[in-house]
Order: C-alpha cells, then sequence, then structure tokens
C-alpha cells in the first residue's frame, strides 16, 4: 500500500455494511487481519494492495482506494484465499463485489467490454470463427447451435446494454 | 448412462480437441452425452461486471437442462464453479430464486434445482468406477511422470463445488494412475494457471503459467494432464508464446485427462486430437511406438 495520510472526512464508514449486504460480499465483516489470504496468494509479491489490505480498506471505509485498486481487475479468482481464510471470509467473491461496484461506477474496463459485446451479439464469450467452424466439420463434430435471441433478450432485461455504454461518473 | 452436455464458450473457440477426444471417449465406454440445445455462455465472464448477470446466465443454462430432465456434464472447471456457485446462491437466498424465475419465465424455463451438475471428471471417477475404468486399460505409460492440474475451480470454492479434498485432491491423480503414469508430487499442483487474469493483465496471466512451468520441470515431469479448457489454453495453446517472452524452453506436453485415458484405452492418436495439441505430443507417442517395439521384441 502506498503511504500516504488518511483523512477521517474522506472516509465512508458505513462502505463495509454496504458490501457485506451483497450477495458476495457478506462474509466481509469476519475478517481479523491475519495475513493467511496474502501468504495464500499467487499474486501477493507483485500486487501494491495485497489481499488482506483490499479487505482492511473495506473495513475502513476507503471506498475510493478500494474500487480504484488494480488487485481487484487482476485477481484471478483461484479462491485459495477463501479457501485457507480462518474466518471463513469468501476474500475472492469480495474482490467481486468490489468489481461491480467498479464497473458501474468507473465504467467497465475494455477487456470485459468486449466479452460482453459478445455475449449480447452471439450469447457466447468467445467467437467461434469461421475456420474454428471449418475444424469442428473436419473432426466430425456437431454444429454449435446458440440461441442467441433468447439469450440477448435475456441480457437487455438485465441492462447488460445500458451497463457497458455508460462510462461512469454515476454514484450509486 | 446418459447426460445432458454443455459445451460452454471456450472449447469451440480455441481448444476442439477437449471435445474431441470426450466424444471419442466416452462413446466407447458408451456414456451417452446429448447437447443442451440453445445453451450459450454461463456467465463466468462477466461475473466481474455484474452479479446478476452472471446468475441469470447460468440459471438459464441450469433451467434448461432441468427441462431435458438429465444430469448436466461440464468439461470447463469455469462452467463447472460457476453453475455449483450459481445453484448455491439460489439455494441459499429464495428471494434470488423468485427473481430468476421471473426472469426466465418468458423464455418458457424454470429453475427447479433439480439438475446435478457433474464434471466429466466425475462421470469417469464415480458413476462409470475407477476399477472399471482400469478395466478398460490396455496401454501401460508406466516409467512417465506426470504433473497433474486440477484446475481451481473444480476445487475451489470447495463449499460450492465439492469435487474432493481441495487441499489434497487425489481423483485426478488416481486417474492418471490407472495408465501406471506415476503422478508426482509438484509443489504449485493446487495453484492458479493464470487464465482468468489474461483479459485485465496479459503478464500476470502469463507469470502464473511460467512458475508452473517451472515447477513442474523441476519435478522431473515428462508431460501434463490437465481437467480444464481454460488450463488447457493457458499451458498449451500459449506456452510458445509464453515461452518467447521470458527467452526460455519448457517444451512441456500438456494433454487434457481424457486424451490420456483414450490413448490408454488403445485409441489412436488423431482421434483424440493429439495432432491439434500447439505443443508437440511427439515425446508421448514416441513412447508408445518404442514399448509397441520391446513389447514384440
Ligand atoms: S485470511 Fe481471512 S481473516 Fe485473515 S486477513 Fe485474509 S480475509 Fe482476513
Ligand atoms: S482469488 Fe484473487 S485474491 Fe484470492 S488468492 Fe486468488 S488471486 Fe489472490
Amino acid at each position: 500500500m502506498t503511504e500516504e495520510t488518511i483523512r477521517d472526512s474522506e472516509l465512508d464508514p458505513d462502505f463495509k455494511f454496504k458490501i457485506a449486504k451483497t450477495y458476495e460480499g457478506k462474509t466481509v465483516l469476519w475478517c481479523v487481519q491475519c495475513g493467511m489470504c496474502t501468504s495464500d496468494c499467487p499474486y501477493s509479491e507483485v500486487w501494491d494492495v495485497k489481499p488482506h489490505q483490499v479487505i482492511k480498506m473495506v473495513l475502513l471505509g476507503m471506498r475510493d482506494q478500494a474500487i480504484s485498486c488494480q488487485s481487484i481487475w487482476q485477481c484471478s479468482t483461484c479462491f485459495m484465499c477463501a479457501e485457507r481464510c480462518p474466518q471463513g471470509v469468501e476474500l475472492g467473491r469480495v474482490m467481486f463485489a468490489l468489481k461491480n461496484i467498479a464497473a458501474k461506477e468507473k465504467g467497465v474496463p475494455e477487456g470485459y467490454r468486449r466479452f460482453g459485446q459478445q455475449v449480447i451479439e452471439t450469447g457466447r464469450a468467445m467467437e467461434i470463427t469461421a475456420s474454428r467452424e471449418k475444424e469442428r466439420e473436419r473432426l466430425g463434430l456437431p454444429k454449435t447451435l446458440t440461441d442467441s435471441k433468447s439469450i440477448k433478450s435475456l441480457l437487455k432485461k438485465l441492462k447488460l446494454d445500458k451497463l457497458l455504454k455508460d462510462k461512469g461518473g454515476k454514484k450509486q | 448412462m446418459k447426460y445432458s452436455y454443455f459445451l460452454g464458450c471456450q472449447v469451440p473457440a480455441r481448444v476442439n480437441y477437449c471435445e474431441l477426444a470426450v466424444r471419442r471417449v466416452t462413446k466407447a465406454l458408451g456414456i451417452e452425452l446429448i447437447d443442451l440445445q440453445g445453451a450459450g455462455c454461463c456467465g463466468c465472464y462477466l461475473r466481474s461486471v455484474d452479479f446478476r448477470v452472471t446468475l441469470g446466465l447460468a440459471s438459464r443454462i441450469l433451467a434448461l437442462a432441468d427441462k431435458q430432465g438429465l444430469d448436466l456434464v461440464l468439461l470447463c472447471n469455469s462452467c463447472y464453479s460457476t453453475l455449483t456457485e450459481t445453484t448455491d446462491f439460489l439455494k441459499e437466498n429464495p428471494e434470488l430464486r423468485t427473481e430468476t424465475n421471473e426472469l426466465l419465465a418468458p423464455q418458457d424455463l424454470e429453475y427447479t434445482g433439480r439438475t446435478k451438475v457433474k464434471d466429466i471428471i466425475q462421470v469417469f471417477y464415480d458413476d462409470y468406477g475407477l476399477q472399471k475404468i482400469k478395466s478398460k486399460v490396455t496401454r501401460s505409460f508406466k516409467g512417465l511422470k506426470v504433473a497433474v492440474q486440477y484446475g481451481c475451480h473444480l476445487l475451489r470454492p470447495s463449499k460450492s463445488t465439492k469435487f474432493d479434498n481441495p487441499e489434497a485432491p487425489h481423483i485426478l491423480d488416481d486417474l492418471v494412475e490407472v495408465t501406471e503414469a506415476e503422478s508426482i508430487y509438484w509443489p504449485l499442483k493446487l495453484w492458479c494457471c493464470g487464465f482468468p487474469s489474461l483479459p485485465m493483465n496479459r503478464e500476470m496471466g502469463m507469470m502464473l503459467a511460467r512458475n508452473k512451468f517451472r515447477a513442474a520441470k523441476d519435478a522431473g515431469a515428462d508431460f501434463m494432464v490437465t481437467t480444464c479448457p481454460s488450463c488447457q489454453i493457458s499451458f498449451d495453446i500459449l506456452q510458445p508464446s509464453i515461452a518467447k517472452h521470458y527467452g526460455e524452453k519448457y517444451d512441456l506436453p500438456v494433454l487434457y485427462y481424457p486424451q490420456l485415458l483414450g490413448l490408454a484405452m488403445n485409441m489412436d492418436y488423431k482421434e483424440l486430437g493429439l495432432h491439434l495439441n500447439r505443443v508437440s505430443t511427439e515425446p508421448i507417442l514416441r513412447f508408445i511406438k518404442e514399448k509397441r517395439i520391446e513389447a514384440t521384441a
């Protein structure tokens, strides 16, 4: 974590309760800052903000720092942290809760925007190129049939298109 | 034995050979797979963006399988954890279930909770049975050392995936050892392949794969065996570019488990797509050939 002074006035003491109210973040309050997650995370050595520090930010109410840090987006979702946490904190899931808020407020990062568009258009996150379809045919594998229309209408109701378009800047 | 069969996004886009091997091997074992019509993305890719989008997409897959009335078999670890976690979210939170069913109703779908989700590995190990698998093996890989990779999302979060002991899994090791190859101890066995980090930070994703190549090689592995198409992409499809990036050489063949099983059942390597693996599987094929010469000599 970079060294900076934390001002009371910039903290959001309710943030931890908001996270605890989400389906993914409901275990966040159980953290005792033992650091087990950080010792088991494959990215601990390279992250500026370590896994237990992400949780600490949430607990302290450092809302902006928590949803702006790169660690939440670089997390591989391997769930090693959650598996080994002695307190039952589902840290990998807390990361998802934080990313959801960041996506809504700051915009969906380009990498994910592309997946989102792809699912809206084709019903699948990854394009099956013509050469892949040909390879399938050659190998005697069946054609991939996706009901992309039904998926599109489901995503419309979930307002994914809108979320992908918004560039952020709105507070929840 | 009959199952609904869901392919996911990853396999047809990047690693058709995984599917080829599954189709050939299940057919040889008499396991019937019925394609889940109309299925699309399980939602795992969008969980970072919006929990409810993932919940909606995943529930749709589960509801489609409910309708077909068979247990649902998957190839992909990401689909497996997404669907097992979604099952838990829907079970633990009745209001989410109501909301989800309202969303699915116009498509004449309903999540009932009937469908059991299974990975293809569980079909081999639990349903078909390890002993019976063993009885089908006619080709020995004795003398070869394998580094097995379970992949994160079969093992974790174990509360939902309930696949094996998450700290000391043995299912894949046992399945590999029916071929008489040795499943070796290697330090990073339980760690991530890096694949999920690639879209946001390629370098970070590659770093994890590189660590794993080095650990597997140091432990003396002749090749790797995975259960997961994402791991397969990281280790096999991307291995040459990772090697180039770090100025290193790994030359570590990576088989998807059904490919190894098929070989052990004396099936032809082309039937199992080994000619489509990016990293040459030649050392394994050479081993088979030399064995054959030894046996006839
Ligand atoms: S392992 Fe659990 S309790 Fe310990 S610091 Fe990490 S999240 Fe908190
Ligand atoms: S889920 Fe994310 S934070 Fe947790 S151990 Fe894996 S990479 Fe680290």
